[in-house]
């Protein structure tokens, strides 16, 4: 909704950082449904269900190789892949980790599913994910995602409450800095930030 | 008599507003009159990029 306002104008670039990548492993299973109620009263327009299954994925970069390849089909073709791959995750407990569970997601995604497949399975979708994670962690100093910033690296502050952990159990939770429509003018702001980068507004930058 | 006419059109300026497309396309849309003519829209500034490094879960 907001991307659609500001279309032409300010360009939202979604930017793989698989954390295995940076922390050596996935997130741990444990973990992560303990958050899944947090992430479901932040945005309640959309589905949480929690993970059933037994097959865990072990990892999310054959779904960031996946989405890379359905940009390559057109940016509207990607944002709504990427949407449906965390649709499928969350709403659906799919294993997003496995190769035939992202390629069901392009077909129903009504991608180009020969040029999709081709793409998938050969290399460069790996080597430009792999070389997105190695710029966010080396030159940008990505640590955590979701991390939002302008085009110079200014880190912003992203609308959403982080949980506080201690080992792998949820201890707390930040205050909710806004909820469902409630975040749109705090993703405004953000937009606002990177149309009118040259006029900083210290509300929203982050603070080292 | 023909061929110079058509010599001397080959030669003749261009449209201030065909000359976007015609090599000159800088000077006018910076200038003045080009803003006084409401032909601004037809400078596209550049699309601001907003980052997200995310991850799927």
């Amino acid at each position: 909704m907001v991307m659609d306002e500001y279309r032409g104008r300010v360009r939202l670039r979604v930017r793989p950082f698989p954390l295995e990548l940076a922390g050596g492993e996935a997130a741990p299973r444990d973990v992560l449904a303990q958050e899944w109620w947090l992430a479901a009263l932040q945005e309640p327009a959309a589905d949480f269900v929690p993970y059933q299954g037994d097959d865990w994925p072990t990892t999310t970069l054959p779904a960031f190789e996946a989405a890379w390849c359905a940009f390559q089909q057109g940016e509207a073709a990607g944002y709504d892949y990427d949407l449906r791959v965390r649709r499928a995750f969350f709403a659906q407990g799919r294993n997003i980790g496995r190769p035939e569970v992202l390629l069901e997601i392009a077909g129903e995604a009504g991608l180009d599913l020969l040029a999709f497949r081709r793409a998938f399975e050969g290399g460069a979708a790996r080597a430009a994910v792999l070389e997105e994670a190695r710029l966010g962690g080396e030159r940008y100093g990505v640590r955590g995602t979701p991390t939002v910033m302008l085009e110079d690296g200014t880190k912003l502050r992203h609308p959403i409450a982080f949980p506080r952990l201690r080992g792998h159990t949820v201890v707390g939770v930040m205050p909710l800095p806004c909820c469902g429509d409630g975040c749109l003018e705090a993703t405004r702001a953000l937009f606002e930030r990177a149309l009118y980068r040259q006029a900083p507004d210290a509300t929203n930058e982050e603070r080292p | 008599m023909l061929i110079r006419s058509v010599a001397a059109r080959r030669t003749r300026r261009p449209r201030r507003g065909a000359a976007l497309t015609q090599g000159h396309g800088i000077a006018y849309q910076n200038s003045e009159e080009c803003v006084e003519k409401g032909d601004k829209q037809m400078t596209q500034p550049p699309i601001a990029e907003l980052w997200e490094w995310a991850e799927y879960y």
